[in-house]
């Protein structure tokens, strides 16, 4: 058994290749989770007359990915406008050319390479692979923004959510 | 060119139509792109938007109210954009005094929900919060 003592997320890195990324590292929180369309993996009265439905594979599932970044990442910290999702002057994240996470006005393209480096209590580093390079599996499917002017608000927070098809790599 | 960090410390103040406001108190900024059909419905019931069509949301508390959302949107008649330009302006967290403004250039909003705060002994604040969905350009600068 490996018991795995997880300290702080070092990294994020989102693009194309590992050569081809940014090294997201202002980041709050991140989580996956497993969601089921079905909410579970079969329904209670499918088990007991086993019964499979036709058409509906119990393994239809996905990780929902949440990212939450000390409010955002620049491609290019001369340029606000260089959000890392977002094209022109943002970080591309598929082969095919000028693809960028967040497409403002059409279907978003799949991200290739998402990579989640996390640092354990001793120091040693885990990664998280949800695509290397990876076809049609990991989209940004959320992009939401706060900010507080109250006393006592510790960060101002871009959060990102995600859906992966896959499993870890 | 070296990538990095933005962080933004608090929200100076959110313009609409070149009408600028101070007392806010929280600024939140949705933008809601679902992509999977089976989770989005067909259109967006009264707001003309098509499947798949990304819109934001933003929701505006203000410490009490203020008028820089001028009173057209309670026209009774119809859903009357709130505002045409919506500006909001951060202070970045640099120590330098910089600013970053996020103009929202929009081709069609409606404020979808109006709610005043409670006004009850020990509440910290009477807020007015306003719910703008909108679609059309953000610029960041």
């Amino acid at each position: 058994m490996v018991e795995l003592v997880f300290d702080k997320v070092n990294s994020v890195k989102i693009g194309l290749t590992a050569a081809n990324c940014v090294t997201i590292t202002n980041v709050l929180a991140f989580a996956d989770r497993i969601v089921s369309v079905e909410d579970a993996m079969v329904r209670p009265y499918s088990v007991i007359n086993d019964y499979n439905p036709s058409g509906v594979h119990q393994s239809h599932k996905y990780r929902e990915l949440l990212l939450v970044l000390d409010t955002d990442w620049l491609k290019d910290t001369t340029d606000p406008a260089s959000r890392w999702a977002y094209g022109a002057t943002g970080q591309p994240i598929n082969a095919a050319a000028n693809k960028f996470a967040i497409d403002e006005d059409g279907d978003n393209t799949a991200i290739e390479y998402f990579v989640v480096a996390i640092r354990g209590h001793d120091g040693a580093e885990t990664t998280r692979k949800y695509a290397d390079v990876t076809t049609n599996t990991l989209w940004c499917v959320g992009e939401t923004s706060e900010f507080s002017n109250e006393d006592g608000t510790p960060h101002q927070t871009v959060t990102f959510r995600f859906i992966c098809l896959g499993d870890l790599i | 060119m070296a990538e990095g960090g933005i962080r933004l410390k608090n929200i100076a103040s959110v313009a609409a139509n070149a009408v600028t406001a101070e007392n806010i108190l929280s600024f939140k900024e949705e933008h809601v792109m679902n992509m999977a059909p089976q989770f989005v419905p067909n259109t967006f019931q009264g707001v003309d938007m098509l499947q798949r069509s990304k819109w934001r949301e933003l929701t505006i508390v203000m410490d009490s109210e203020n008028d820089v959302f001028d009173l057209n949107f309670f026209a009774a008649a119809a859903n009357v954009a709130v505002a045409t330009t919506i500006v909001a302006t951060f202070d970045v967290a640099d120590g330098l005094g910089t600013t970053e403004t996020w103009t929202y250039e929009i081709s069609k909003s409606w404020v979808t929900r109006k709610e005043f705060g409670r006004i009850e002994d020990g509440a910290r604040r009477n807020t007015t919060e306003y719910h703008v969905l909108m679609y059309g350009t953000k610029l960041i600068a």
